[in-house]
């Protein structure tokens, strides 16, 4: 009685499985791996809350209320922020894709 | 344990029983006018494959073809036996609401996958001076200038997606929508899956639904379309809890 009918059936194959591996996932709770699970807890945060501030300070600078030297200050501060991102995901042997958060309506942190 | 697939009413017959109960042993427990769909488990461990999930739409699609069901979602299991009677009797008057919300009414789906614009006119930051270091172009931006520049043009890259992409959702909601007595809509599941859909639709609507799904093929060369169903109503349940 139900039926699939598409124009794409391996796209949509492709975009489904991709789709099931971005389900919401448990904290690892192996005693072996309790640090890992626990970073990736921390960094998911500090991502997303790196990512309102790089936002806001888009806002900002497309509404020109920041000046040449603040536009320079907050792109160094975030430039280095993400460094510092990259160097603990790095350490943690974490990928992008494993901080990522739902946000709801608003879709994925990344 | 009890593994539930759904709410049933009790008012009508119910031949497709006969078949559940002797090839898997689902078995219904009354309450009022009201029953759970319900089979006997050993664990709380659902077994998450192909089959278990097969398994569970096949017994809602055998209730789904003869009467109305709310739909559990796959692998919901109640540990306490006396856990059945007390949902039932806990959302007793919700139930029936939504029994009779959903009588004779289906769900299609419908999703949308899109190529967003490879390019977008790269625009300058609206700031007087120049980046001193670095561009837009450049893959590591050495000033903070420069990396603003970079995350800005993105930004302002996928907000022009949005719009477009946005524009395009409205008009194939606009087109399938009439048909449909409710709907959720989730937009941009992923940069290409631009949209998805579940629209509760009538019995006899679904014809007319596939019908409008293809004119929306012609209307929309570009894009690549899917259309299911009729599904059970997982969408307008309101059966969400699982492993409870």
């Amino acid at each position: 009685m139900s039926r699939v009918e598409t124009n794409a059936e391996e796209d949509f194959r492709q975009e489904l499985a991709g789709l099931g591996s971005k389900l919401p996932q448990r904290i690892n709770a192996d005693p072996e791996k309790v640090e890992q699970g626990l970073a990736k807890l921390v960094l998911t945060l500090i991502e997303l809350i790196r990512r309102l501030m790089e936002k806001q300070a888009l806002r900002r600078v497309e509404a020109g209320s920041l000046t040449d030297e603040e536009i320079e200050r907050v792109g160094c501060t975030l430039m280095k922020l993400e460094t510092k991102m990259g160097e603990l995901k790095k350490e943690f042997g974490l990928e992008d894709q494993e901080l990522n958060l739902n946000l709801g309506p608003l879709g994925d942190l990344m | 344990m009890k593994y539930v697939y759904g709410i049933i009413g009790v008012a009508e017959d119910k031949p497709w029983l006969v078949q559940a109960a002797g090839q898997w042993g689902v078995e219904i427990v009354r309450q009022g006018s009201i029953a759970a769909v319900i089979r006997e488990v050993d664990s709380k461990a659902v077994r998450v494959g192909q089959e278990e999930i097969l398994h569970h739409e096949e017994v809602i699609e055998l209730v789904m073809g003869q009467q109305t069901i709310l739909p559990a979602r796959f692998g919901t299991v109640l540990t306490d036996p006396r856990a059945v009677d007390e949902v039932l009797s806990k959302y007793y008057s919700r139930f029936q609401d939504l029994l009779r919300e959903l009588a004779d009414k289906l769900e299609m789906g419908v999703r949308v996958i899109w190529q967003p614009p490879a390019k977008v006119a790269r625009k300058e930051l609206p700031v007087t001076e120049p980046p001193e270091t670095g561009t837009a172009e450049t893959e590591t931006p050495v000033s903070g200038r420069a990396y603003l520049l970079a995350k800005w043009q993105d930004y302002r890259m996928h907000q022009e997606w949005d719009g477009q992409g946005q524009a395009i959702v409205r008009g194939i909601h606009e087109s399938i929508s009439p048909l449909a007595v409710k709907w959720r809509l989730t937009n941009q599941l992923s940069p290409t899956l631009l949209f998805s859909g579940a629209y509760l639709i009538e019995n006899d609507k679904v014809e007319a639904f596939r019908d409008r799904c293809r004119s929306l093929l012609h209307r929309y060369p570009e894009l690549k379309f899917l259309c299911s169903g009729p599904w059970p109503p997982y969408n307008f349940s309101g059966l969400k809890s699982s492993n409870t």
